[in-house]
């Protein structure tokens, strides 16, 4: 028994006998409660031992005795085994009432029916958890994993067991339990009755893996059509690519530093903005259609709406990902091997193909995989472009949305989606194997690239360069858009858009902001800047566990947390709604919904910036720490996260990123009180105000801009002058 | 012996990784306070997983262990009295040396100005005063040992860990901070456990020298019972070189056994009852003497090879029991190759091993 | 640790009287979650002019009709919203249909046209019409022109070949716009020779976009030349500046009823119930002229635009909301549609 138990042990009693016990009304910031006085006798505010007393929730009884039962090993050693029994028991016991408790009785009674067989029926509803339920649950988890640590699990490390107990925890509140449920919905058929039957009959249907268009016309399935794309689009990423990292490195190309803050242009880039530029220049009306057309003689025609057109927005968009992937490997690929290849008698084609390329498969293999994944999940492209070439993201969205409002299908879609996306992860591990493809060691290596074979330099510097020009033709649109009245009828400049969206001024009360955007950019702006630390520090706590500790389950581990990077948007924010939209866990229409969906759909890109810099860390420093008597938590804040400061950077930059260039997931989770930018331009482009959508994500490119920099520049001058590796 | 006080004592320790892989198998020994023991053996026989289980960097998969009679075999590192010093210094590359040094004194809440005090004296100690400031990047590797060094000792820990700690640094500077380190322990009364796979720098340091094969104990005694008298052939040749030989018992007459090289001059030695089969002779290549006559010699040959090295000259001597290895001091009077040599014994650096 | 006795039992004692003191239920008074299915501005206006009136806070969410429904239902069994605001009809009714609204009968009825009484009587008073927009098509008279098209007249002249790659509309399935289109056709030449038109029309669709209102809107930036939509959305177009000319066709053709529903289980029915009344004034429908709405209000006395569709010059239909709104013949028509022809080749 410590001083830690006692503490714990306080919260739960505070949260069980203070704080109220259900989520409310008012929100979760309401503390309206707090000064009404009296609230122990509101049946809305009432903390859980009123509730028992009052509101006759007698199944909240129990909680209290499974609080306390750690005392029984007071003053005991932690290698009692009566202190790690009572916190086992307390920690199981607890945590399965609560969760029982909470799964069985829900809104109206009894959530199961064979429940209301089986006691009859319940009358008495309650609602989602609130601060007292979180106060008693966290110090239940802390008994379990501190029962766990005390029986000599990892080392008996209290820290490292208690953060694998609440990631674990988090992953499955907020992963697999909305995910159960679109996957429990694609199991049901419309009367909402289990069946197994109707799973497979939508499974096996023309509309996801029909293959009429191969043969006698008609339409091929979307599953098809997702691949194909998805396919497509991997291959030309990892192309385009591969040929920008070979001249950033092997030409004597010296404005690297350049192309690499150009390459992060489009992942700043709110999605289906690309798109609206390429219809301004490629469309049946667009820019350059008009000329060609004009100067050849050729009928315009409808190219971009299918396949071509969403293959083009998503190579741009994706290239600078797969280049930024590809740059690390191409460069880490040691000279002294070229070198020695090359003294082996080996010409500089030999070279490439034989030592070069190889080395770069794992490069290659993930740029790919980012490209397949990313493309599969796009919605925002496909959802302006697409025409008649329909791809599953966009269908399991109209699936909901459209007039046939069929859950079942979307989550039979989802299923679809998962299917591939895993199965590329699953095939990158194979291809990759076991081979040990690390080149860089702790050794100075002084070697220098060798530069390209001259029979393909023009080549590559042709492909590269009309690439490049073509980005920047794409984004010089996206700019001038802005600015323009109206595109294609009326082109004289104005500031209008920016006008209507960001107007602001001054008056006797202060700053007043009337426009209509900035209602949904602070809201974007705050939830991002909330999600984005807590993201990284999720992130980066998870891709410490998994690289620092070895314990059973790591693999289930690891796949919980990068689960969610292969799920579509769409899903992720179907299944949200329907998992927390009611009791035990009430979060629609809160901004804690955005939150939460943007720390756990971004927390893989944390996992692995972390993964990747923390093994680069000696392991010995944190054992060192160790045996210097600093626990894991204070040897974690002293000394592994001072070291991961560029990873804690990316790992931030891209948190905040992705919320606020989410768009498919947020789309189902945005409310009245929290609207989210992408949100609010997809409307304006449904309404045909291009100007104003472009505008829009004019400013919010530029905003992330500056705070990219401005991130980048405070962490990147604290590293200057040390070097990391002894 | 009076009985002094036991530092760390391991009880039929076994260590099993990923449920197959046996790094420590069934280990047991105890180490004297105020005593430097060594852990020496070729690389992968468990020497470090074994000083990890003392620091409590691993966990004992079987048995037990005590620190000062404690049961501490499921204490996390954090909480056990013990330092280590790690082969790759480990030291905080974001912190400079006096926040590297005074790290675990902070880690465990000591008032600022002990902390600072015992800084200052522990980097007195190992000489480095004036560097507190530098980053370990702008020191070299000699400065950056000592500071590892410095962090651990500034605990005053019960037990003190060195893994390889002299690996990273030329053969000059090695030799010069073993001999500090051995200083240190001695003046300070430390107990010290020291791994290492350089049999020289373990004979050097040691009170006590465990030598590991395979994950358990080959032999463990005093440097000069580990070198004189090896139990087996693995020992005789890991620590020092060794000839070894085939050779016949004729007779034995209590703890000793008569045996011949082959020629009719015998050869009395401890048999440590070892039997015909399993039995070779262990000869150190500085106990053979090079004779020019076969007068109280053991063995003839010829000589294959000579080298000269300075401070001896090396031998390769071709004899019917096959090549010898020997080193001798006498520089003045080479042998030439091809020549045919006799072979004299020492009267230490013989001893019967098994096989 | 330190103790500090004094501070600990003043906690105390401030904590135990805090608990004692009367409750005060009155919180919060004067909310309303909205969800606005119809275009931005004209949401806002509402919600605005609403807020100004009543000083109630509105909380407004802007949805399209079908995300607007799906969030119904899958808030269903613990609603957030309190009332929903425009959109077409259908999901209105079928909402009232499964039971995700409630009936009102408003003081204001006796003002409304007859449409949007005898809607409201067929959902049980669960919806009620606050506009209406009668089906039709626009075109691009620019593109027409460069292409050396006649201007189309009659649902007809959609099927002639000559407009090949030309006609855009939405796909049924996810749009009730399309679904509007499909429906009326059934109704004006029956479900037989109603797909074999929609067969004949298939060939000359270039794309089922998602949207209902996509195909105006590509004609209005020349992506397209002639976009099936409700008619006040091509005069939308029409009055910014686009190039459009809008169509209601000579056969007749069908019109939605722009509605607006209380959900069930309103956590603030009363505020809900205010807006209600508020929405179908005749003063507050006028204003939707502001917003370039030109839809026909359902107050009778509500102004419309000089440049809105009159409903009394197109040839209206007598549009079954009943039937068609059904979810059973919803699902029977758009799974006949996808099998007949949806599938074909083009």
């Amino acid at each position: 028994m410590n001083r830690v138990v006692l503490r714990w042990m306080l919260l739960g009693l505070v949260g069980y006998l203070l704080l109220p016990w259900y989520v409310l009304e008012d929100g979760f910031w309401g503390f309206s409660w707090l000064f009404s006085g009296g609230f122990i006798f509101d049946g809305g505010y009432a903390p859980a031992w009123a509730q028992v007393l009052f509101f006759e929730k007698s199944w909240l009884a129990p909680l209290p005795l499974f609080l306390l039962l750690p005392l029984a090993g007071y003053k005991r050693s932690s290698s009692d085994p009566i202190f790690s029994s009572s916190l086992l028991i307390a920690g199981v016991g607890g945590l399965g009432c609560l969760v029982i408790q909470g799964l069985s009785i829900g809104i109206d009674g009894w959530e199961f029916s064979f429940l209301n067989d089986l006691f009859g029926p319940l009358s008495i509803r309650q609602f989602g958890m609130g601060y007292g339920a979180v106060a008693v649950a966290l110090p239940f988890l802390f008994f379990l994993t501190q029962g766990i640590a005390a029986r000599g699990a990892i080392r008996g490390d209290v820290f490292v067991v208690g953060s694998i107990g609440l990631i674990m925890a988090l992953i499955v509140t907020f992963i697999f339990f909305p995910l159960s449920h679109i996957l429990v919905s694609a199991l049901e058929n419309e009367g909402g009755i289990f069946s197994l039957w109707s799973f497979f009959d939508r499974f096996a249907s023309q509309g996801i893996w029909g293959l009429k268009c191969l043969y006698g016309g008609g339409r091929c399935g979307v599953a098809w059509n997702s691949l194909l794309l998805a396919l497509l689009v991997g291959v030309s990423t990892t192309f385009l690519g591969f040929l920008f990292a070979l001249v950033a490195t092997r030409s004597g190309f010296k404005r690297v530093r350049l192309l690499k803050s150009l390459a992060v242009l489009p992942i700043i880039t709110p999605p289906f903005v690309i798109s609206l530029s390429l219809i301004l220049l490629f469309g049946l009306s667009g820019t350059v259609t008009l000329f060609i057309s004009d100067l050849l003689g050729i009928t315009p025609s409808r190219w971009l709406y299918g396949l071509p057109g969403i293959w083009l927005a998503q190579v741009l968009a994706y290239t600078p990902i797969a280049f930024l992937v590809m740059i690390g490997v191409v460069e880490g690929v040691s000279p002294s091997l070229e070198e020695a290849a090359m003294t082996l008698r080996a010409g500089k084609w030999k070279t490439f193909i034989d030592i070069s390329f190889p080395l770069m498969r794992p490069g290659l293999a993930n740029a790919f995989l980012i490209g397949f994944i990313e493309s599969m999940a796009d919605f925002g492209n496909p959802m302006v472009l697409g025409g008649n070439y329909d791809v599953l993201s966009t269908e399991i969205f109209f699936s909901i949305v459209g007039s046939q409002n069929d859950q079942g299908r979307a989550a039979t879609l989802a299923i679809v989606l998962l299917f591939f996306t895993l199965s590329a992860f699953y095939l990158q591990r194979r291809w990759l194997g076991k081979k040990s493809y690390v080149t860089v060691t702790g050794k100075g290596d002084s070697g220098v690239h060798p530069p390209l074979p001259t029979a393909i330099k023009p080549i590559i510097y042709s492909i590269t360069l009309f690439w490049l020009l073509f980005t920047l033709v794409v984004y010089f649109m996206i700019l001038f858009g802005s600015f323009v009245e109206t595109w294609g009828l009326d082109n004289s400049l104005t500031f209008k858009h920016y006008v209507t969206a960001f107007s602001a001024g001054l008056d006797q009360r202060g700053i007043y902001f009337d426009g209509s955007a900035w209602n949904s950019f602070f809201t974007t702006i705050s939830i991002a800047t909330i999600a984005a630390p807590l993201t990284a520090a999720i992130g980066l706590l998870t891709a410490y566990l998994l690289v620092r500790q070895k314990f059973r389950g790591l693999a289930i581990f690891e796949f919980g947390t990068m689960l969610s990077f292969a799920i579509p948007g769409t899903v992720i924010g179907i299944s949200y709604i329907l998992a927390f939209n009611v009791p035990p866990i009430e979060l629609t229409a809160t901004g804690s919904i955005l939150v939460l969906c943007f720390i756990f759909r971004n927390m893989p890109v944390g996992v692995r910036a972390g993964v990747a810099a923390m093994s680069q860390l000696d392991k010995n420093l944190d054992e060192a720490s160790l045996t210097l008597g600093g626990n894991s938590w204070y040897s974690f804040r002293n000394i592994i996260l001072p070291l991961l400061r560029p990873a804690i950077v990316a790992a931030l930059v891209y948190s905040f990123v992705r919320a606020i260039t989410a768009i498919s997931a947020v789309i189902f989770l945005v409310s009245s009180e929290y609207d989210m930018a992408t949100s609010y331009i997809i409307g304006r482009v449904e309404n045909n105000d291009y100007g104003l959508a472009i505008a829009y994500s004019t400013v919010l490119i530029i905003f992330m801009l500056l705070a990219v920099l401005a991130l980048q520049f405070i962490v990147g001058k604290r590293n200057l002058g040390r070097r990391l590796r002894r | 012996m009076t009985t002094k006080k036991i530092a760390v004592r391991f009880e039929k320790v076994s260590k099993i990784f990923d449920k197959d892989v046996v790094a420590v198998d069934n280990v047991s020994f105890s180490i004297e306070a105020g005593s430097l023991v060594t852990l020496l053996g070729p690389s992968g026989c468990g020497k470090t997983t074994i000083l990890r289980m003392v620091a409590g960097l691993e966990f004992p998969s079987k048995g037990k262990i005590f620190i000062e009679n404690e049961d501490v075999s499921l204490l996390p590192a954090t909480k056990r009295d013990v330092s280590m010093v790690f082969q790759s210094y480990a030291l905080f590359p974001h912190m400079n040396v006096a926040q590297n040094v005074a790290y675990g004194l902070k880690a465990s809440s000591v008032p600022k100005d002990e902390i600072d005090s015992r800084t200052e004296e522990v980097l007195k100690l190992v000489g480095l005063t004036g560097f507190d400031k530098r980053l370990p990047s702008e020191l070299s590797g000699g400065q950056q040992q000592r500071v590892a060094v410095s962090r651990a000792l500034v605990l005053k820990p019960q037990v003190l860990l060195f893994d390889e700690p002299l690996s990273n640094l030329d053969a000059k500077l090695r030799r010069q901070v073993r001999e500090e380190i051995r200083d240190i322990q001695q003046q300070l009364h430390l107990s010290v456990i020291y791994v290492t796979h350089d049999q020289e720098e373990a004979l050097a340091v040691s009170d006590r020298v465990i030598v590991m094969r395979n994950a358990s104990i080959a032999q463990s005694g005093t440097p000069f019972e580990l070198y004189e008298t090896p139990n087996d052939v693995f020992v005789a040749d890991f620590i020092g070189d060794a000839n070894l030989l085939d050779i016949n018992i004729l007779s034995i007459k209590g703890d000793l056994a008569e045996i011949s090289l082959g020629n009719n001059k015998k050869l009395t030695l401890p048999h440590k009852g070892l039997v015909q089969n399993k039995i070779k002779l262990a000869v150190r290549p500085e106990s053979i003497f090079l004779l020019d006559q076969d007068k109280d010699a053991y063995l003839q040959g010829t000589v294959a090879k000579i080298s000269y090295l300075g401070s001896h000259l090396e031998y390769l001597i071709n004899t019917k029991l096959g090549q010898l290895f020997v080193k001798d001091k006498n520089v003045l009077r080479p042998f030439s190759a091809g020549s045919d040599v006799w072979i004299g014994l020492a009267k230490h650096g013989v001893s019967l091993v098994s096989l | 640790m330190k103790n500090y006795p004094l501070i600990r039992y003043a906690l105390l004692v401030g904590t135990f009287f805090f608990l004692l003191l009367p409750s005060n239920s009155a919180l919060a008074a004067g909310k309303l979650n909205y969800y606005c299915s119809a275009q931005e501005d004209w949401c806002q206006l509402m919600a605005r002019g609403f807020e100004k009136e009543t000083g109630v806070k509105v909380n407004m969410t802007r949805k399209s009709s079908g995300e607007t429904f799906a969030q119904l239902k899958a808030e269903a069994r613990n609603p957030k919203g309190d009332i929903w605001w425009g959109g077409t009809g259908d999901p209105h009714l079928q909402a009232a249909e499964e039971g995700l609204t409630v009936a009102y009968r408003s003081s204001m009825a006796s003002e409304l046209n007859d449409w949007a009484l005898s809607q409201a009587m067929s959902a049980d008073y669960k919806t009620v019409g606050i506009y209406s927009g009668a089906l039709g098509f626009g075109y691009n008279k620019d593109l027409l022109k460069k292409n050396n098209l006649p201007a189309p007249a009659c649902w007809k002249d959609l099927t002639k070949s000559i407009y090949k790659g030309h006609v855009q509309m939405a796909n049924p399935n996810s749009s009730g716009t399309a679904y509007t289109t499909l429906a009326t056709i059934v109704q004006i030449f029956g479900e037989k020779d109603g797909f074999n038109f929609m067969k004949a029309l298939h060939k000359n669709i270039n794309n089922y976009t998602k949207s209902g209102s996509a195909p105006i809107k590509a004609a209005a930036r020349g992506e397209n030349t002639i976009g099936i939509v409700f008619l006040h959305d091509a005069v939308k177009q029409a009055v910014k500046g686009f190039p459009i000319v809008a169509v209601a066709p000579c056969e007749g053709t069908g019109y939605e009823i722009g509605s607006m529903s209380i959900i069930k289980g309103s956590r603030n029915m009363k505020e809900a119930k205010m807006f209600y009344d508020y929405a179908l004034k005749a003063n507050v429908q006028s204003k939707a002229l502001e917003v370039n709405s030109f839809q026909v209000p359902s107050n009778k006395n509500a102004k419309t635009s000089s440049k809105a569709p009159k409903l009394s010059s197109i040839k209206l239909i007598e549009y079954d909301f009943q039937k068609y709104g059904s979810n059973a013949e919803r699902k029977r028509l758009l799974k006949k549609w996808d099998a007949d022809v949806g599938s074909l080749p083009r």
